[in-house]
């Protein structure tokens, strides 16, 4: 019976470790070709010698987008926004997302349905834009920032965690005499670790990935984040069709510069991951396991 | 106790916050920074803002801010003005151009592609937006009006009133595109420059005998791989409506028999290898590589970007030399490739701007000067060129900062001219002076043109299977096409495939085409 048993459990380990390789390499292969095409000469990426190894090594386009201050500046501004944004959100999202999770709180399913709505229905750009307007954000960052300070998926996930904290905590901080935010800033919110860093992650994301809305709202192209600069740089408008052949592009900026830049606005996020990696773990295992 | 506070300060918090965001807030768009400027301008410069795509030229892409750029601000100090410019990123310009007209934020002068009834301008013109410019053309733009083609002009007016509302820039060479050959491969070969379909089958069979990878480029839907299409006058586009004896207007592509001709044509290449298998999955970028690698022995592409790929191409392939032959012709001793729009960039001014309208049509007049030529052909004197005996010296740069500024000011920044090719510049180099006789003694003979309505015909948004764009089949006939140069239907059963065009809603195409041409409601020639 056990060897039977070892048998077959060795195929199937041999089996998952293939199958989760030949995986992780159709993924990792295809960015293996971006460095590599970042460090190899125009020549040999156009004659198509370029595989996972560069060929004629250069450090021209790397050089090209260093020098490049635009590129930079949305670097920079893309950083501003993810960090401080996601400050926002995190802060905005757990405020609200603490009474929701109380059970005396008076107006909560009034609240939950209202933010359910918006789930549902979103408003359509040209009032938004108008409202935008009115209100004096447009051409600002702060328009990046605010309007989607509070995302509700989240903001469910963040109440269903601070819903599952024993009130008997919440119970003896009040018999304490902390008032609400004492007991969030204090008690709540470093048991909730896991769960922040978790929606931390998808708010920073998000916002590093932002490109619709600074399409839209800002002008000003010295306030342009990275991904429209990226934008920018890699796609060419072949696709669209004006009517008018005289602006067709027939020469687009070079590929090796296109592959350095992607680079460059990628490695951040890649180098972030690792590190809030064990939040996820212990996110996930959280909710799992019943105290 | 400790409650109130928290009161309080939560208070005191919230108005801190809402102060310091309401100081952040920028005054609106309309203003803008105009402040280009920190050197006074003269007294009475006209300020006007204008709306302009990047057209993905680097330097302007790049640019911290453009309103205080060298260049700029001299072409400011010549025409007395101060200028506002509001980029319009490329790739979103339609978008932001109907956003900007939605929400009311018009700058002064606007800048559009085409014609007036282009849909990035989203019916502006109908709605007396913009001001009509007859009396002030005749007034400050006498230089305009002279140096600007009928046709073009016509391309501005609304055909029901008279009305000009816009200052066209002008494309007077509408050939843009050209064959090109591998001149060596052709030597090679020991073949003489083909000018007939037959013979330009002969020389690409010879060059897959000698071994070159795709004789013709082949490319995706066709695009820039035309050529035979021309031959044979079946091009098809929404600019190649034709009067055909039956008295109808119909697309070029029912004339079955060259039709036929030239899909067998395709198909023999197909056969014999002379275009590439995978002809139909060549985008772009590929394709600009297969050509610059020297893995191509003819294809088409816009004539202009002679000096560009071909030193690319000699870059990779040192020994390989390239030129601009005659398109082959078809059996009407015509050939080439569709005619483009002879106007470019267009420019509208918003009625709100009536105050000033004159001195920026004179702006617009002074485009079309000497003065002018010389700023956006060569830059400034002292930093880009020099002056001896009276003549100005210039030296064509060969770096990419270099050549990213020529592109900036020959192309985006000199708003009215023929953008034909930059005759001050071309005619510098060996390659540009080939260009120039390419473009003037060459393209200017072959081509092909038809009947145009712009706006598009209603029939032809109703039925997007049946649109063409500007350089491409309707995607119904397309398809058909395809498989028969794939070998998977029968080229005899092309007529069908024209029934099944006019069942989809193509009787009603040819209706409104034949009513409109014959009303000559905006239908172009």
């Amino acid at each position: 019976m056990v060897r039977r048993e070892s048998l077959s459990r060795k195929l199937f380990i041999i089996f998952n470790y293939t199958f989760l390789t030949l995986l992780s390499l159709t993924m990792f292969l295809p960015f293996l070709n971006v460095i590599a095409q970042s460090l190899s000469s125009a020549g040999a990426i156009d004659r198509g010698e370029v595989m996972f190894w560069p060929v004629e090594i250069t450090t021209q386009y790397y050089k090209y987008v260093f020098e490049d201050v635009s590129i930079w500046r949305a670097f920079g501004i893309s950083v501003y926004i993810t960090v401080l944004g996601t400050a926002i959100n995190l802060a905005a999202t757990a405020t609200l997302a603490y009474p929701l999770s109380r059970q005396e709180y008076v107006g909560r399913r009034l609240v939950l349905m209202v933010i359910l709505l918006t789930m549902i229905f979103s408003a359509p750009l040209i009032p938004q834009f108008i409202l935008m307007r009115e209100i004096g954000l447009v051409n600002t960052l702060w328009a990046l920032m605010i309007p989607t300070a509070i995302s509700a998926f989240n903001l469910f996930v963040l109440r269903s965690f601070f819903a599952q904290l024993p009130t008997e905590l919440i119970d003896s901080s009040r018999i304490d005499g902390c008032g609400e935010l004492r007991t969030l800033w204090s008690i709540v919110l470093p048991l909730s670790k896991p769960a922040l860093a978790t929606v931390g992650i998808f708010y920073s994301v998000t916002n590093w990935n932002k490109y619709m809305d600074a399409l839209y709202y800002i002008n000003d192209r010295a306030k342009y984040p990275l991904q429209v600069k990226l934008r920018e740089l890699l796609i060419t408008d072949d696709l669209s069709d004006t009517g008018n052949l005289a602006f067709e592009i027939t020469s687009q900026s070079v590929q090796g510069v296109q592959m350095a830049v992607i680079l460059v606005a990628t490695i951040p996020i890649i180098m972030i991951y690792p590190f809030l990696q064990r939040f996820f773990i212990k996110g996930m295992l959280i909710g799992s396991i019943k105290s | 106790m400790p409650k109130q506070a928290m009161r309080m300060l939560m208070l005191t918090l919230i108005l801190a916050i809402a102060a310091g965001c309401a100081g952040n807030n920028q005054p609106g768009t309309d203003t803008g920074s105009a402040e280009g400027g920190e050197t006074p301008q003269a007294q009475g410069a006209t300020k006007f803002s204008i709306s302009m795509r990047t057209l993905n030229v680097g330097y302007v892409e790049k640019h911290p801010d453009i309103n205080k750029d060298p260049y700029v601000l001299a072409l400011e100090e010549k025409t007395n003005t101060d200028l506002d410019i509001r980029l319009i990123p490329h790739n979103e310009y339609q978008d932001k151009m109907v956003q900007m007209f939605a929400t009311n934020d018009i700058p002064d002068v606007v800048q559009g592609s085409g014609g007036i009834s282009g849909p990035e301008l989203a019916g502006a013109v109908e709605n007396g937006v913009f001001l009509p410019l007859n009396d002030l053309l005749e007034e400050h733009g006498k230089d305009l009006l002279a140096f600007i083609p009928d046709e073009a002009w016509a391309r501005m007016t609304d055909s029901k009133t008279g009305n000009i509302y816009g200052i066209p820039e002008i494309l007077s060479n509408p050939s843009r595109r050209a064959t090109w050959i591998r001149t060596d491969l052709l030597e090679k070969v020991g073949k003489e420059i083909p000018t007939t379909v037959e013979e330009t089958l002969d020389v690409l069979r010879a060059f897959k005998e000698a071994g070159v990878e795709q004789p013709y480029a082949g490319r995706q839907n066709f695009k820039y791989a035309d050529t035979f299409f021309g031959a044979y006058d079946v091009l098809g586009y929404l600019n190649q409506f034709k009067l055909f004896p039956d008295g109808q207007v119909k697309p070029s592509f029912f004339d079955v028999d060259n039709m036929k001709a030239a899909i067998g044509v395709y198909k023999t290449m197909h056969d014999e290898g002379l275009i590439s298998r995978e002809f139909a999955t060549i985008e772009s970028t590929d394709f600009r590589s297969i050509i610059t690698s020297g893995k191509a022995g003819m294809w088409s592409m816009n004539a202009n970007e002679l000096p560009i790929w071909g030193a690319q191409l000699m870059e990779n392939v040192p020994d390989a030399r390239v030129a601009l032959i005659p398109s082959p012709v078809g059996p009407d001793g015509g050939g080439g490739y569709a005619h483009y729009n002879p106007v470019t960039r267009s420019f509208f001014i918003n009625k709100k701007a009536e105050d000033r309208a004159a001195e920026i049509v004179q702006f617009f007049n002074w485009m079309v000067s000497d003065e002018a030529e010389l700023l956006f052909s060569y830059g400034l004197e002292g930093e880009d060129y020099t002056v001896a005996s009276g003549e100005p010296v210039f030296e064509v740069p060969t770096d990419t900062a270099g050549t990213d500024k020529m592109r900036y000011l020959n192309y985006w920044l000199w708003l009215v001219q023929d953008t034909t090719y930059n005759k001050m510049v071309s005619s510098l180099t060996e390659t540009g002076q080939q260009m120039i006789d390419a473009f003037d003694n060459m393209l200017a003979h072959e081509g092909r043109k038809g009947i145009e309505f712009d706006p598009r015909l209603d029939a032809l948004i109703r039925y997007p299977d049946l649109n063409p764009k500007s350089d491409e089949l309707p995607p119904l006939i397309l398809e058909h096409v395809l498989r028969m140069v794939y070998g998977r239907e029968e080229i005899d059963n092309y007529e069908a495939v024209l029934d099944e065009y006019l069942s989809k809603g193509g009787n009603e195409i040819i209706e409104e085409a034949t009513t409109r041409y014959n009303n000559k409601e905006n239908a172009f020639e």
